[in-house]
């Protein structure tokens, strides 16, 4: 560093008159790649997450589930499951589409993954009492490139929610 | 949006750090610089992209990178003041044959390479060194007398200055 003021000083340059000048190439370059970090920090390229809410006579289903994803990132789909019926449910089945479920590499089910039947993934959930919120969280990591829909099915005894979902995997 | 920030950060973090260890630090690297400046990279990466390793994080980042390499460029060619904050000035180690010993000092450059420069310009003498400057790259330009100018007297060889 040179901070002295009565340091030797090298023979300095003329002075130029500057301006902001660019070659073509550079005057659409530029902005462009500028664009990248500004749509980031805008959250254009990151995860973004939807809510789906269904309410029937005896359930209240809310699925938060990652709409956009990232190759290779860890995220969690919840399920939250009320019986907002007067009376415990003895089974709820909570389904997953195989198709969406093989979008995704490292599936993980909380509870555990019960079975899979006629390319459904199923979770069962036993005595839910009336009035209770059960959770069931699938951990998932981006595998294929691309829009993946699929539909959550929740099925008791008496009746059956579908909601469908959607995630777009981006390189 | 993390990103972003963190590569702003190191950005920022890696210009103060290298304006502080000094000009020598950007060009003759001993093997053991040569090593640090190389572990730079694996130490903020990690930090940098965390465990997202997606191309479109990693484009991000680079892309990130490029603004900023080009915002500090086109702010030190319009500003002097943003341009010595970032480069600093070209350090003068040799003024009309005599050492610069404060700078010689400050910027850790021993005699025996402004001689090793002197020598790779066909000089031998450091009474025919009009200018030896230390630039802002780290490089050192040797600028002899023209054949009118005369080399100061032999017998003194050093200014000092604070």
């Amino acid at each position: 560093m040179n901070e002295d003021d009565d340091a030797p000083r090298p023979p300095q340059p003329p002075p130029v008159d500057k301006k902001l000048q660019f070659y073509r190439l550079q005057w659409v370059g530029i902005p462009l790649l500028m664009l990248i970090p500004i749509l980031a920090l805008l959250n254009v390229f990151g995860v973004s997450w939807e809510t789906a809410v269904t309410t029937s006579n005896t359930l209240t289903v809310q699925i938060k589930y990652p709409s956009r994803d990232r190759y290779q990132m860890s995220n969690a789909l919840e399920i939250h499951i009320e019986n907002n019926s007067q009376e415990a449910i003895p089974t709820i089945i909570v389904s997953l589409d195989a198709e969406y479920v093989t979008s995704f590499s490292t599936v993980t089910f909380y509870p555990e993954l019960d079975e899979i039947i006629n390319g459904q993934y199923q979770v069962k959930l036993e005595n839910v009492q009336a009035g209770e919120t059960r959770l069931v969280v699938v951990e998932i990591q981006g595998k294929a490139y691309g829009r993946h829909k699929g539909t959550i099915t929740i099925s008791t005894p008496e009746e059956e929610v579908a909601v469908p979902i959607h995630t777009t995997i981006i390189p | 949006m993390e990103t972003v920030i963190r590569v702003l950060f190191v950005y920022v973090f890696l210009l103060v750090g290298l304006r502080i260890m000094g000009k020598r630090e950007f060009s003759q690297l001993s093997p053991l610089e040569l090593v640090t400046l190389l572990l730079i990279p694996e130490l903020v990466s990690q930090g940098i992209l965390r465990e997202d390793f997606s191309l479109t994080n990693g484009l991000i980042a680079v892309a990130t990178l490029f603004s900023l390499v080009f915002l500090s460029s086109l702010l030190q060619y319009h500003s002097t003041k943003i341009s010595y904050l970032i480069s600093g000035n070209a350090c003068v180690l040799v003024e009309h044959g005599r050492f610069v010993p404060a700078h010689l000092n400050k910027e850790r450059i021993s005699p025996e390479e402004i001689y090793s420069e002197m020598r790779r310009s066909g000089l031998e003498r450091l009474e025919q060194v009009k200018w030896a400057i230390l630039e802002t790259e780290g490089k050192i330009s040797i600028i002899p007398f023209d054949r009118e100018e005369h080399p100061p007297e032999k017998d003194d060889q050093s200014r000092e200055t604070s």
